[in-house]
């Protein structure tokens, strides 16, 4: 019984001991892009304004970009300790909340409106197949939905042309979204090599290569 | 008693407009002849190859013509107008008549 609890304390150990961090900042090479105004036009000015600025691109003064998507590829697949989290992606101001939103594969999203605005949600997969497309026409109105298939998802309002969010469901847990300085970090990646794929709406995509001993990381993107 | 010869089918000319705009495809303007009461997609399948599938609210909506597909990534959309207008103008519920002009535009929203 000794050995038992001693093997299993060694195990749960090692792979911590031997876990490592990628933290780093994403940047953008001058110049900067200014914001996008949209214009908001017709009846949506009475509840929504006459302008709304584009989510797309969120550059800070000093060039780092909010909004990008970290995963590493390639470690083997250690299950999820957030799954049960309340995820949540609100409607407020005639915008989807965050702009972008990580969540784990099989867990629940409640999409809220919190605004006394009538909006339509509406999600498509990958492959432009709409997954759903539902009402959403009063303040405090929740729409739930269990995502068990992992993917890259874009959640639009049908009545608001501009309003978008991009829905990310994991198959892993080595994930992470940059915040408004261009940071991330993925935390407990076993030794080893990997690929770190960072992907943004209107960027695009990069991969770079990383291991324990490039665990701090600056990538740039042409603007 | 002899039976009636089942009536033929009236064709009835309309014209098709195709504006595939940022898709950067040449439009089109054509005349054609269809069956009287043809919907918008009958008519456009006849003439050129269409997908179908729900991009707002039924299966039976246009999602592709000529190969330029609805983008919900890109934000780009088909908008059906028939004699300039969208307003009624349904792929699968309207029915043509002759003399109609049939508008199908690619077109992108703000995002």
């Amino acid at each position: 019984m000794k050995l038992l609890i001693f093997t299993l304390f060694f195990i749960v150990h090692s792979t911590s001991l031997f876990a490592f961090d990628v933290e780093g900042k994403i940047k953008l090479d001058p110049p900067f892009p200014k914001p996008v105004e949209i214009e908001v036009t017709g009846d949506h000015v009475k509840t929504c304004g006459t302008k709304k600025i584009s989510q797309r691109v969120l550059v800070s003064p000093e060039g780092f970009l909010a909004n990008a998507v970290i995963e590493l590829k390639g470690a083997a697949n250690p299950g999820f300790q957030n799954q049960n989290e309340k995820y949540v992606l609100d409607q407020m101001h005639c915008e989807f909340s965050p702009h972008v939103l990580l969540i784990p594969k099989g867990s629940k999203l409640e999409i809220r409106n919190s605004e006394s605005v009538v909006h339509n949600v509406r999600a498509f997969d990958e492959s432009a197949l709409m997954q759903f497309n539902l009402p959403s026409p009063i303040k405090g109105y929740l729409i739930k939905k269990q995502f068990d298939k992992a993917g890259h998802y874009i959640v639009r309002c049908g009545i608001h042309k501009w309003m978008h969010a991009q829905l990310i469901v994991q198959e892993h847990p080595f994930y992470a979204l940059t915040n408004d300085s261009g940071y991330f970090k993925i935390s407990g990646i076993p030794e080893g090599n990997y690929i770190l794929k960072i992907w943004h709406e209107s960027l695009g995509e990069k991969t770079i290569p990383v291991n324990s001993k490039t665990s701090n990381v600056l990538v740039t993107f042409n603007s | 008693m002899h039976a009636e010869p089942p009536a033929a089918e009236a064709m009835v000319p309309i014209t098709v407009k195709i504006d595939f705009g940022p898709a950067e495809k040449p439009s089109v303007e054509q005349k054609i002849s269809i069956k009287e009461g043809a919907t918008p997609n009958e008519a456009l399948k006849a003439f050129l190859p269409v997908e179908q599938g729900a991009i707002c609210c039924d299966a039976k909506e246009i999602k592709t013509i000529n190969g330029v597909a609805a983008d919900p990534v890109k934000n780009r959309w088909w908008r059906l107008k028939i004699n300039g207008t969208s307003k009624n103008a349904s792929p699968y519920k309207s029915h043509l008549k002759a003399g109609d002009v049939m508008e199908w535009i690619y077109f992108e929203d703000a995002q």
